[in-house]
């Protein structure tokens, strides 16, 4: 008896060392400049100033120490405009993908461990909305509840379900026959607790690059819908509504466009990194329709 | 294959059929009753219950469903109540040109991004390689936005090379219409190739170390049969499956171009349609994109049961 108790417990302990970052150039350059910005956002109030307030001295002025990304047409700070367009941007993307990583994984979890019926139905349920391409999908949600953040949000957010129930289901099926699972049952433990203590635990790390996948995703569609004025709406700040004002100006004002880009590029670039240092990008795996064994 | 075909072909039916009952409920969901809205503010009540029994609000919603659907399946997604046009004419004026935008940059992202991902596949570490990984992962990061819009400043408002704007068709003029197709094709092809070169990448590396491939070439294979038929062949099927769902981020860049380059298509319609909540376009807009989405999908799957026997037993 003991021997088994042992045995579930040695293996059920969750397993950090292989989520433990590598010794990987990349993924420390991903990791610094992640923090970078995430400091960044979070330090935006002290930083800078008020994004909407309309006090510089003139219109479109060149980066200086005052303003180290410029002026825009309204004579705001676009430092401040930038940092706190971040703040959305990373809001946005961390809400979206929490609410959907969440939803999708119980939703995965239970369909690989439950009963036949429900794992063929939430199968059929999951195909279908991996059918609705990540920007189709937002644009559905935003015509039911209007164009805005919040709205962008929740379509977000639902974006994410599938991939992750997908991912989840397929762990929970490879998990539910180990060892350590039958021995678990064994003992008595009833299907919540193995899904969360063990299936859930041990099926991490995959879950963890299909995260920062996820994340630049949303954050990345997050922005092409502000850029498209279904997002943010002005005079709040958003990195995509940004990029979107500065096409106006790019003849006399380059540092417009160039700064909110280049944050956004970082930080796409920074998420992809990780995804990368995380293990290979696992959603070459699932897709509307496949059946996963 | 025959079998494996049909099964596939069978597994699509209830995806559509959930798909078309999402795009239906999504306009139940929007607030506010469509007959008001069709009657406009102020009409009498006797007239909103006219149009209520003319649209068909008052039968029960499964009723409403089927007739939708059938409906649709004939072609006939109503009216656009902003532009008083059905919405059938509407897509019909806006798919040609979202078609011809993917069938430039489709084709021209495969062909950028596969073949540079096998070659950095073929030798992971090699100098090749570590270009190649280090180009797509910048070109993964850059939106397709920012992209576009600088395409546009630096080749049509700096250079004057190209076109700003607008759409010529293609097949009435070859060289005017590619003229300006080429810089919104761009603007989709690269985020889109370099994903492709990064999964290729990645397939074809792990192929390379299979022990068949080391079989294949201790038998003494000449190096090229061992690289097309035994590893390029077997790298194929992540290959297909990444291509099939980079259609899903093909129609959602198509959104995103359209709109830089002020050019008509399916993108412009519904993101229009958006803003001034024409239910009835977004509606036929969505289902035609998804339904596309889904046979692209399927027709993937086939293909990826015809390079692979493997899959064929799943």
């Amino acid at each position: 008896m003991t021997a088994i108790t042992n045995l579930a417990y040695e293996v059920r302990v969750p397993r950090w060392r292989s989520i433990r970052l590598p010794a990987d150039r990349r993924a420390r350059a991903g990791i610094f400049i992640l923090l970078v910005l995430v400091l960044l956002a979070a330090a935006a109030p002290v930083l800078a100033g008020d994004p909407v307030a309309q006090d510089a001295p003139a219109r479109l002025l060149a980066p200086s120490w005052e303003h180290p990304f410029g002026t825009d047409e309204l004579r705001r700070d676009l430092f401040a405009r930038t940092l706190f367009g971040l703040r959305t941007s990373l809001g946005i993307g961390l809400v979206a993908v929490i609410c959907g990583a969440s939803a999708g994984a119980t939703l995965g979890f239970w369909a690989g461990y439950g009963p036949g019926w429900l794992d063929a139905l939430a199968m059929r349920l999951i195909d279908a909305w991996l059918a609705f391409p990540g920007m189709l999908a937002a644009i559905a949600v935003l015509t039911v509840v209007g164009p805005g953040m919040l709205g962008v949000g929740a379509a977000l957010a639902l974006f994410n379900v599938p991939s992750f129930a997908r991912l989840a289901r397929a762990q929970a099926l490879t998990q539910k026959n180990k060892d350590y699972v039958q021995s678990a049952r064994a003992l008595g433990a009833g299907p919540g607790r193995v899904v969360v203590r063990h299936i859930a635990v041990n099926a991490l790390p995959p879950l963890l690059t299909q995260l920062a996948l996820a994340l630049s995703a949303s954050i990345l569609i997050a922005a092409a819908l502000s850029f498209l004025g279904l997002g943010e709406r002005p005079p709040e700040p958003s990195l995509g509504g940004l990029i979107n004002a500065s096409r106006q100006h790019m003849r006399e004002a380059w540092w417009y466009m160039a700064f909110p880009s280049a944050v956004l590029g970082m930080l796409m670039l920074a998420l992809t990194l990780l995804a990368d240092a995380f293990g290979d990008p696992p959603s070459a795996g699932y897709r509307p329709g496949r059946r996963r064994r | 294959m025959l079998s494996y075909a049909a099964g596939r072909l069978l597994q699509a039916v209830p995806v559509l059929f959930i798909v078309s009952l999402v795009v239906f409920v999504i306009i139940r969901l929007v607030p506010g009753d469509p007959a008001e809205l069709a009657a406009g503010e102020e009409a009498p009540p006797a007239q909103v219950e006219a149009i209520r029994e003319d649209l068909g609000l008052d039968r029960p919603l499964a009723v409403q469903y089927v007739q939708w659907v059938g409906a649709a399946l004939q072609g006939d997604f109503g009216t656009s109540y902003d532009r008083g046009l059905p919405v059938r004419r509407l897509i019909a004026i806006a798919l040609p040109p979202t078609v011809e935008l993917a069938a430039i940059a489709y084709p021209l992202a495969l062909a950028i991004g596969v073949p540079l991902g096998a070659v950095a596949g073929l030798r992971p570490g090699s100098r090749v390689d570590v270009v190649v990984s280090a180009v797509t992962v910048v070109a993964v990061a850059v939106p397709g936005f920012v992209l576009a819009s600088v395409l546009l400043w630096v080749f049509a408002v700096q250079l004057g090379w190209l076109p700003a704007s607008g759409r010529v068709p293609v097949l009435e003029s070859p060289v005017r219409g590619l003229e300006s197709a080429v810089l919104p094709a761009v603007s989709l092809a690269v985020a889109m190739a370099a994903v492709l070169a990064r999964f290729t990448r990645t397939a074809v590396a792990q192929v390379c170390r299979q022990d068949y491939v080391r079989t294949a070439r201790a038998k003494g294979l000449a190096e090229r049969t061992v690289l097309w038929r035994h590893a390029l062949r077997n790298a194929l099927v992540p290959v297909i499956t990444v291509a099939s769902l980079q259609v899903g981020q093909l129609l959602g860049g198509a959104v995103i171009v359209e709109q830089v380059f002020t050019r008509p298509g399916m993108g412009r319609l519904m993101v229009n349609a958006i803003q001034v909540r024409d239910y009835a376009v977004v509606q036929g807009g969505l289902l035609v994109l998804v339904v596309a989405f889904v046979v692209v999908n399927l027709a993937a799957d086939i293909a990826c049961g015809l390079a692979d026997p493997a899959v064929r037993q799943a």
